[in-house]
């Protein structure tokens, strides 16, 4: 107050909350590099299964997913995953579309695909392994 | 060349992003459709599901290693022009390597 020198631009809420335009802080690249470590060990146990499932029958491969390790696995790689391509995505599409309506729907229909697509693949899971 | 490379980070993100459809089918047909589940694994042993597959490997390991990398950036590692360099070429062999390992794998024991 007072010094018109040193006159703030943003108000005292703005500048407690501290996130400035973008209106959002640092948790999308938290979530972003969290989700990337996850998906680390997780992609090597799927890349081994997908190898041990090489030319498998269906009664094998349910087998293979009934067991709870693999079961566990697989639904921690699908939630790890999906979270972290709708992250992906949304950086894609935020960079590359500019136009605002269109980056809208892209945003909300890619979000609503996959959230769709993952809690399938975890009701496929569940429905092979109980 | 590292500009070719944070643009082929992204683009591998993508492409692998189609591939987990594919695979969420897979899993998705395994539960409710054991008819459709056997011609997608009849449709990988074709030639050309095994190039998507190889294909899909080798984006995979690219993507795994130049997020890596991506990370040492985020600490602060790797910016200098000559150590960035060094790491585009790290990042490719390694995921070659990675691919290679695997497909050989695959060959000879399954």
């Amino acid at each position: 107050m007072g010094c018109p020198k040193k006159q703030k631009i943003e108000s005292d809420l703005a500048k407690a909350k501290g996130l400035g335009s973008a209106h959002h802080g640092a948790e999308h690249w938290m979530a972003q590099r969290v989700t990337a470590i996850a998906n680390i060990p997780l992609v090597i146990w799927f890349v081994y299964s997908v190898m041990a499932m090489k030319g498998a029958s269906h009664a094998e491969f349910t087998a293979y997913m009934a067991e709870p390790y693999n079961a566990f696995a697989a639904i921690l790689l699908i939630i790890s995953v999906f979270y972290h391509a709708v992250l992906g995505a949304q950086v894609v599409v935020e960079d590359y579309i500019s136009c605002k309506c269109f980056k809208m729907m892209k945003l909300i229909g890619m979000k609503l695909f996959f959230t769709a697509l993952a809690v399938a693949c975890i009701f496929s899971i569940l429905k092979i392994a109980l | 060349m590292t500009a070719r490379m944070s643009i082929s980070h992204r683009i591998s993100g993508v492409l692998l992003m189609a591939g987990s459809v594919v695979f969420a089918l897979w899993l998705i047909t395994a539960a409710f459709r054991p008819a459709y589940f056997d011609m997608m694994m009849a449709l990988v042993n074709t030639k050309i599901g095994t190039l998507a597959m190889f294909g899909f490997s080798f984006l995979l390991y690219y993507h795994m290693c130049n997020g890596i990398r991506h990370m040492f950036w985020d600490m602060g590692f790797l910016f200098k022009l000559k150590n960035a360099a060094i790491a585009n070429w790290v990042v490719l062999l390694s995921a070659a390597g990675l691919t290679f390992v695997t497909w050989k794998c695959v060959c000879e024991y399954m």
